[in-house]
C-alpha cells in the first residue's frame, strides 16, 4: 500500500512539474535560434572552392597591387551625367589632378562631400569639383577677396562678400544664406556652442594643414555665436563676416554650401550653367569624374603589415538618384578581404560566427541545378542581370549565413538584387519589397552584399527585433565600428566624425558576417591595415554582444 | 455509507501513510504556487542585460484630458500643463533655455543619442517628445495604425530622418497638434510629438529637425 501511494505521488509531482515546464516553454520563452551551420560539419564530401571565390580572390590581390588612376573607378554615373547635358568622359583620362590637392581632397574632402551628396543628392565628384577648376586645390588658406580678384591670404579683411574661401571654394556669401541649415543638416545643429566648435576647429586645422599659416583675422579664438546671428549681421559687419567666411572653410559646411549651390542648376542645362570660363564641357566632365574618382576609389599606398597586400585599395560608393517614389538610402562601404589564414588582419576571435561568409564558409558539395530557383523559393530573392558566376557569388554568400537568423530576419521582405549601378538598395514600403544593386565587379562583393542586406534588416524588423536600443546604446559609448559609420571609436577626427546609425548597423552586419575582413573605410581613413573591428580588436563588444543576440 | 468507505480508505492506506501523502500534497501544492508566481514576476521584470525601460509616470501628478492622451508615458498635456509640474515630475535630467526664452526639460530615456523632452513657454507646456519604447509589450508601446485609427491620415508624411535613418517617416497630424516618427514597413512608432495646432509648415521650422534635408513628400 505504502508503495502505491508513493508511486501516485510521484506521478502526481512529475505530471504538474512537466506541466509547468511545458506552459513555461510555450507561451514565455523566446524561439530558440537556429545553431549556426558549420560548414566542416555540412557535407562529407571535400571542401571545393568554387572558381568565383577564386576569381574574387584574384581580383582583390590584383586590385590591390595596383594604383587606382585617377579618374579610373566603377562608381562614376556616366548615365547621369549624359542627363545633365554632358558628354561621356575620356578614357583614359586626360586631366591631371594638383597632387597635393589631390592629397589634401582625399585626406580631408571627400567624407565631407559624400555625406553632403547624400543629404542633397548630389555626385560628390560636383562638389569637389569646383575647388580644383578654380585652381584653388583643396587648400584651406585660400582667400580671394576685393577688386583686385586674387588671394589676399587668410587673414585679409574682406570690405565686399565677392570673395571665395578655400576648401571646398564656397563663396561665403553663399555661405551666409545656407549657414544655419548647413549646421543643422551637419552638425545636427547651429547654436552657440556647436558653432564655436567648428569656427574654432577650422581655426586650428589652418596652423594643423598648413604649418607656419595662423589664423588670426578677426581672432585666433572663434567667439560663442550661433548661425543665425552671424548671419543677422554679416552684411553689416567685417567681424562678422570674416567669421562665416572662416566657417565655409569648414569641410563639412563647405562641402553641403557647394552641394546646395550647385544643386539648385542641376538638371537637363547643368553642363551649360558650369560652362563660365572654364574649357568645354568634355573637359569639365573629365575634371569631375577625375575628382569623382581620385576621391572615391583613390587608393592608399600604405604598405600593408599583415596580409598578402602591399597597398590597400578603398572604395566608397555614391548614391544614385531613384524613383522618388522609392526610398533610396546609404551606400556600402568598400572594404578589402584579409588574407585567409592565421596572420588575417581580421580574425576568428571568440563569438566569430560558424557561418559566415569570409574564411569559414568555403562552398561545399555541389550547386543546385537551378540556383537562381534555390535563391527564390528559400529566400525571396530575385536576380537580375547575373551570370552563372555571379549567381554563383550570391548563392555563396546567403548558403554561408544562412545557419543563423539571417533566413527568418529577412522573410518579412522579397529582394531583388540587381548586377548594375553602384552598391545600395531601396525599399517600397507600400509593396514591401526592396531592391539591392550590386555589380560583380566590386572587389570587396561579399562585404558589400552583406552590408547592403544589413540594411534591408534593419527597416524590414521591428527595433525590438534588431535590439535597437541595446544597439543605439553601443555606438552612443563606443562609437562607430568604421569610420564610414562613426565617429570612430568616438574619435571624430577620422573622416570627420560622420555619425549615421543606420550605417553603423550595415556595418554590424557586415562585420559580423565577414569576421576575417578588415580594411580602410574610404580615402580619409588614415588607419595602417585596420582589423575586422568586432573580431580583430576589443574594442567594441557592445556591439558584439548585439550582434550575438540578433543575428 | 461514510463507515464503508472510511475502512475501506483504512485498508488502502494505512493512518500513516494517509498523514504522509497529504503532507506531501500540501508541500507540492505551496511548490507550485511558488513556481507558478516566480514564472509570472519574471516575466514582468525586465532581463538584466536589457536597455534600461523609459520610466512609466503614469502615477504622474499632471492631469492630462482623455482627448489630449495619446500615450500612457506621456508627462504633460500642451497649454494646461504648468512649468511648476514639469519641474516635479521624476527623471528630470538637464533644463535649458532657447533665445526665445523657451525652456527645455530634458528628461530620461533608454537611448543615450536621444531623450524625452517637454518645453514650456510663458510658464505652460508648448511642446512634448515621446521616445516610445521598442519592446512591444511595455507601456507606451505604440502603432502607426492606431494613430491612423484614431486620427486618420496624416495630412502630410515626409520620409528621411536624420536620427532613425532614411527610410523613416514622419507622420504630422499638424491641425491636431501630434506628429509621429516611425517605420511604416513594421508599423512602429519611435516618437510622439505633441504641440499646439498649427501648419504643417510651422511644425516642420518648429520641430522637424529630425527630418531629412532630401525629405520628399509621398503622394497621399
Amino acid at each position: 500500500m505504502r508503495t502505491i501511494a508513493l508511486q501516485i505521488f510521484l506521478l502526481v509531482f512529475l505530471f504538474v512539474i512537466g506541466s509547468i515546464v511545458a506552459i513555461q516553454r510555450f507561451f514565455f520563452s523566446p524561439p530558440s535560434p537556429v545553431p549556426p551551420q558549420n560548414s566542416t560539419q555540412a557535407s562529407s564530401e571535400p571542401k571545393k572552392i568554387a572558381s568565383s571565390q577564386v576569381r574574387t580572390i584574384q581580383s582583390v590581390l590584383q586590385a590591390a597591387d595596383e594604383e587606382p588612376e585617377a579618374g579610373s573607378c566603377s562608381t562614376f554615373d556616366v548615365e547621369k551625367f549624359r542627363s545633365y547635358g554632358f558628354p561621356d568622359p575620356q578614357e583614359p583620362n586626360p586631366v591631371t589632378l594638383d597632387p597635393e590637392g589631390l592629397k589634401r581632397w582625399k585626406a580631408y574632402g571627400v567624407a565631407a562631400a559624400v555625406k553632403a551628396g547624400e543629404l542633397v543628392d548630389i555626385d560628390p565628384g560636383i562638389i569637389g569639383y569646383w575647388s580644383f577648376a578654380e585652381g584653388i586645390n583643396y587648400d584651406l588658406t585660400f582667400n580671394v577677396c576685393g577688386p583686385q580678384n586674387e588671394n589676399v591670404g587668410i587673414n585679409a579683411p574682406c570690405a565686399t562678400n565677392n570673395w571665395q574661401a578655400g576648401n571646398f571654394a564656397a563663396q561665403p556669401a553663399n555661405a551666409n544664406n545656407l549657414l544655419k541649415e548647413a549646421f543643422d543638416a551637419m552638425y545636427g545643429g547651429s547654436d552657440e556652442a556647436t558653432v564655436k566648435k567648428v569656427g574654432q576647429g577650422v581655426i586650428d586645422k589652418v596652423a594643423q594643414r598648413h604649418p607656419g599659416t595662423t589664423l588670426t583675422f578677426p581672432s585666433s579664438t572663434f567667439p560663442s555665436v550661433s548661425a543665425q546671428t552671424l548671419t543677422s549681421k554679416f552684411n553689416s559687419s567685417e567681424t562678422e563676416r570674416a567669421w562665416v567666411g572662416h566657417l565655409s572653410r569648414d569641410d563639412e559646411i563647405g562641402a553641403y554650401v557647394q552641394a546646395k549651390v550647385f544643386k539648385a542648376t542641376l538638371g537637363p542645362g547643368f553642363a551649360d550653367s558650369i560652362l563660365y570660363g572654364y574649357g568645354d564641357k568634355q573637359k569639365i566632365i573629365n575634371t569631375i569624374k577625375a575628382v569623382h574618382c581620385a576621391g572615391l576609389t583613390g587608393g592608399s599606398t600604405t604598405p600593408g603589415t599583415g596580409g598578402s597586400f602591399g597597398s590597400i585599395p578603398t572604395l566608397n560608393l555614391v548614391v544614385q538618384p531613384k524613383n522618388p517614389d522609392i526610398w533610396v538610402i546609404n551606400q556600402a562601404t568598400g572594404q578589402v578581404f584579409g588574407a585567409r589564414g592565421g596572420t588575417s588582419p581580421g580574425g576568428t576571435g571568440p563569438g566569430a560566427p560558424a557561418g559566415s561568409v569570409d574564411g569559414h564558409c568555403l562552398p561545399t558539395g555541389t550547386y543546385p541545378s537551378d540556383l537562381a530557383a534555390d535563391l527564390r523559393d528559400k529566400y525571396k530573392i530575385t536576380l537580375s542581370g547575373y551570370d552563372t558566376e555571379g549567381t554563383k557569388m550570391i548563392f555563396d554568400v546567403v548558403t554561408c549565413i544562412s545557419g543563423s537568423r539571417f533566413p527568418s530576419l529577412l522573410g518579412r521582405t522579397t529582394i531583388t538584387i540587381y548586377n548594375s549601378g553602384s552598391p545600395h538598395m531601396s525599399c517600397d514600403v507600400a509593396n514591401k519589397v526592396c531592391e539591392i544593386w550590386m555589380p560583380t565587379s566590386l572587389n570587396a562583393f561579399k562585404f558589400i552584399l552583406t552590408h547592403e542586406m544589413g540594411h534591408v534588416l534593419f527597416y524590414t524588423n521591428s527595433h525590438e527585433t534588431m535590439h535597437f536600443t541595446e544597439f543605439e546604446n553601443a555606438w552612443g559609448k563606443e562609437g562607430g565600428l568604421s569610420p564610414y559609420s562613426g565617429p570612430f571609436k568616438k574619435d571624430p577626427s577620422i573622416c570627420g566624425g560622420k555619425s549615421i546609425i543606420e550605417e553603423d548597423y550595415a556595418e554590424l552586419v557586415a562585420y559580423y558576417y565577414n569576421p576575417n575582413s578588415g580594411g580602410k573605410t574610404g580615402a580619409c581613413d588614415t588607419r595602417e591595415n585596420p582589423p575586422n573591428s568586432l573580431f580583430g580588436t576589443s574594442d567594441f563588444p557592445l556591439h558584439l554582444d548585439v550582434a550575438k543576440a540578433v543575428l | 455509507m461514510f463507515e464503508q468507505v472510511k475502512n475501506r480508505l483504512n485498508t488502502m492506506f494505512p493512518q500513516k501513510e494517509v498523514l504522509i501523502f497529504f503532507a506531501a500534497a500540501l508541500v507540492l501544492l505551496i511548490v507550485v504556487i511558488i513556481l507558478i508566481v516566480s514564472i509570472f514576476s519574471a516575466r514582468r521584470t525586465p532581463s538584466s542585460s536589457s536597455p534600461t525601460p523609459t520610466p512609466v509616470t503614469t502615477n504622474s501628478t499632471v492631469p492630462i484630458s482623455s482627448e489630449k492622451r495619446f500615450s500612457v508615458i506621456q508627462k504633460s498635456e500642451v497649454s494646461r500643463t504648468t512649468q511648476q509640474e514639469i519641474e516635479r515630475l521624476p527623471n528630470l535630467e538637464d533644463t535649458t533655455t532657447s533665445p526665445d526664452g523657451s525652456l527645455h526639460y530634458i528628461f530620461k530615456s533608454p537611448l543615450v543619442s536621444r531623450k524625452n523632452e517637454i518645453v514650456t513657454k510663458d510658464g505652460v507646456a508648448i511642446f512634448e517628445r515621446i521616445l516610445v519604447p521598442e519592446n512591444s509589450r511595455a507601456p507606451g508601446h505604440a502603432k502607426i495604425s492606431e494613430f491612423t485609427k484614431r486620427l486618420g491620415q496624416p495630412q502630410e508624411k515626409l520620409r528621411g530622418s536624420r536620427f532613425y535613418g532614411h527610410l523613416i517617416e514622419t507622420f504630422i497630424y499638424a491641425e491636431g497638434g501630434v506628429a509621429l516618427i516611425g517605420n511604416s514597413f513594421t508599423d512602429e512608432v519611435f516618437e510622439i510629438h505633441l504641440f499646439k495646432p498649427m501648419t504643417t509648415e510651422e511644425y516642420k521650422r518648429l520641430y522637424g529637425q529630425d527630418i531629412g534635408a532630401d525629405a520628399e513628400e509621398f503622394a497621399m
